[in-house]
């Protein structure tokens, strides 16, 4: 049979942001894959030395436009580290609580564009609908949509009343309501069943292979969550399930993803029944003692990774990021030998690419 | 089929509630935009307060704000909304409480260089208009 | 606190795991905050090294390789994650910039590889496809993250 080449990017209606993928077909299967990236590579890493932390944290911030806070929160947890300060127990909760809103909104945003890319325009429609619940808490708690700029260097910048605090419960569970829903259609929709089930699959000794992370590795069966594995405050004192599927395939990680939603629902109303008083922030200093951290959190994709050296002054002297969808990009031509061409939408959107985070 | 049925019933009070729930959208620009208090838009300083510390100049991550000193007490503050990325880092930095950020937007422009403005301006004589 | 010791004890077996294989070799362990140990080895052992997390102490994720250029050699940062993390470390000199590659037994690695490659210019001998991994098509050979 002849073997035809699609191109699929840098500039493609199907995705979000600029990558090259080159499809080798016959008939309608896809027999090999090929892929280019690098389109949106800022070169963050070497202007990180260029800049101060403080001026860093803004930096980093807008590696992602969607798990923007979860990177600040790894820097400053690794800058923390560093200086050696404690920070208040009120700040780490609410820096944890705009983690988990911040997995919220990425889980429904995912949910709809994988839902628009399978042509279920309703539940894309839904999805957002309820996903701007989330942003517009996170727009009153911070002042900003997706860039937050909550995080500083010992603290966050924002903070709770208590009357706000009983009227963010009542918006929570609103959201919950609405989240499953959502989670009942991916439990039950046949049409989405029929398109995600046995496509992109991935067994648990190729995760464990290919190092991946996230909803990708719970969905195959790979029990691992940082915020559990490694329990930093303040999640070592909240209750919360970690979803792990054995299928391994795309409906498996809609699963996945749909049922970490509700916990973080339920993460964020413990946090806030739980939410101790005091201060929000403490001062540091500007220059940052010399040496080297590794941090990790969990992100909405996986883990985050931090490498960041400082060798006495206010600017650090090497900031390594390797975000979680680079780990996860490495598994597609696996996923993507054998699918029908239909198929391939329905496999890229289920990594959740973030092409901005691999390129950096 | 059966749970294609219950599919559709799980989804149609959802549609009630959408159609209840009536449009979403703001009209902007023809209409003024919904925003939060705490919304982080322009940048605005209290001129008064201001001492030329330069502390926002140090610390803004996208280079927009400028101090042109020309002597002790002479300076002039200008701010380019067009290179802003809004952070409030500035309002962050200020020791003296004068800048911060209101909840307003700046317009869409062709012409970015007619949005840089003097925030303070504090030289002895301000120049000749026919210069 | 059962956490730590059983960290203090798991680290204690894999250094002296590292001391039997080579026994030439100055090892040094570094504790580091957030759960984190170093340990410095000579570039020819890090494979070998990596083989003993991976098969003998289930160290099967590696979360990245980092490089870094201080100035006077290429540093490089094996990073492995299981509940606990654990970092190879390792210096090349300016002379000879090539180490053994993992993707032999660790496939994930292949990104990490491809992308020291060209920002730093480290080879990864056995690296079956060492292209540009962020560079553009007309790439000019130069590695940004190199001091010199």
């Amino acid at each position: 049979m002849t073997k035809i080449i699609v191109p699929i990017g840098p500039q493609h209606p199907l995705l979000k942001e600029p990558v090259s993928f080159q499809l080798t077909v016959e008939g309608e299967h896809v027999t090999e894959s090929a892929m280019r990236l690098g389109y949106v590579h800022r070169g963050i890493e070497r202007l990180c030395q260029e800049r101060t932390y403080v001026q860093n944290i803004h930096l980093l911030e807008r590696i992602c436009g969607i798990c923007s806070h979860v990177h600040t929160t790894t820097f400053c947890q690794g800058v923390e580290a560093l200086l050696g300060v404690k920070l208040p127990s009120r700040a780490l909760y609410l820096r944890a609580l705009l983690c988990e809103l911040e997995r919220i909104h990425s889980h429904l945003l995912w949910l709809g564009v994988l839902a628009l890319n399978i042509g279920f325009d309703t539940i894309f429609m839904y999805a957002w609908h309820d996903r701007e619940v989330v942003l517009d808490i996170m727009e009153d708690l911070s002042g900003g949509r997706v860039s937050h700029a909550v995080n500083i260097v010992g603290g966050v910048r924002f903070d709770l009343t208590d009357d706000r605090r009983v009227t963010l419960l009542r918006q929570l569970n609103g959201l919950e309501e609405q989240v499953r829903i959502l989670l009942g259609v991916v439990e039950h929709e046949q049409t989405l069943q029929a398109r995600t089930r046995n496509v992109g699959r991935l067994s648990l000794e190729q995760i464990r292979r290919y190092c991946v992370v996230g909803p990708v590795a719970r969905a195959s069966g790979l029990d691992v969550d940082l915020r559990r594995d490694m329990p930093r405050p303040p999640y070592d004192g909240l209750t919360f399930q970690v979803p792990v599927r054995q299928e391994g395939d795309v409906w498996a990680r809609t699963l996945v993803r749909m049922l970490e939603t509700v916990e973080s629902v339920h993460l964020c109303r413990q946090m806030l029944d739980l939410l101790p008083p005091g201060p929000v922030s403490t001062r540091v200093s500007r220059r940052v003692p010399a040496g080297e951290v590794v941090s990790r959190t969990e992100a909405p994709r996986g883990e985050v990774v931090y490498y960041i050296r400082s060798d006495g002054s206010d600017k650090p002297a090497r900031v390594k990021v390797r975000t979680p969808t680079l780990t996860n990009l490495i598994t597609l031509p696996s996923q993507l030998e054998n699918v029908n061409m239909a198929d391939v939408s329905v496999v890229l959107s289920g990594v959740d690419l973030c092409i901005a985070c691999a390129d950096r | 089929m059966g749970f294609s049925l219950r599919s559709i019933v799980y989804l149609l009070p959802q549609v009630w509630r959408v159609l209840r729930a009536g449009p979403l959208t703001v009209q902007f620009p023809f209409a003024p935009p919904e925003l939060q208090e705490g919304y982080r838009g322009q940048v605005v300083v209290d001129a008064a307060r201001c001492r030329g510390c330069s502390l926002c100049v140090r610390d803004c991550p996208a280079f927009a704000l400028e101090l042109e000193r020309e002597g002790r007490e002479e300076y002039r503050l200008i701010y380019h909304p067009d290179r802003c990325a809004y952070c409030g880092q500035c309002e962050l930095s200020c020791q003296f409480g004068a800048i911060r950020l209101s909840n307003t937007f700046t317009r869409a422009t062709a012409d970015r260089d007619t949005l840089t403005r003097v925030l303070v301006d504090r030289r002895p004589s301000p120049p000749p208009l026919d210069e | 606190m059962n956490r730590l010791l059983r960290q203090l004890h798991l680290f204690e077996e894999i250094f002296s795991a590292f001391q039997a294989a080579f026994p030439d070799d100055p090892l040094t362990v570094q504790a580091m905050p957030i759960d984190e140990t170093f340990v410095t080895l000579a570039p020819e052992h890090i494979h070998e090294a990596c083989e003993i997390l991976v098969e003998r102490f289930d160290f099967y994720h590696l979360s990245t390789i980092t490089g870094l250029d201080t100035g006077a050699a290429v540093e490089l940062f094996y990073h492995f994650w299981n509940a606990y993390g654990i970092t190879l470390r390792t210096a090349l000199p300016y002379t000879a910039l090539r180490i053994a590659t993992l993707t032999d037994f660790i496939p994930g690695a292949a990104f990490y590889e491809r992308e020291l490659y060209t920002m730093l210019g480290v080879v990864f001998e056995g690296h079956v496809n060492l292209q540009p991994l962020l560079q553009p098509d007309d790439w000019d050979g130069s590695h940004p993250l190199r001091k010199t």
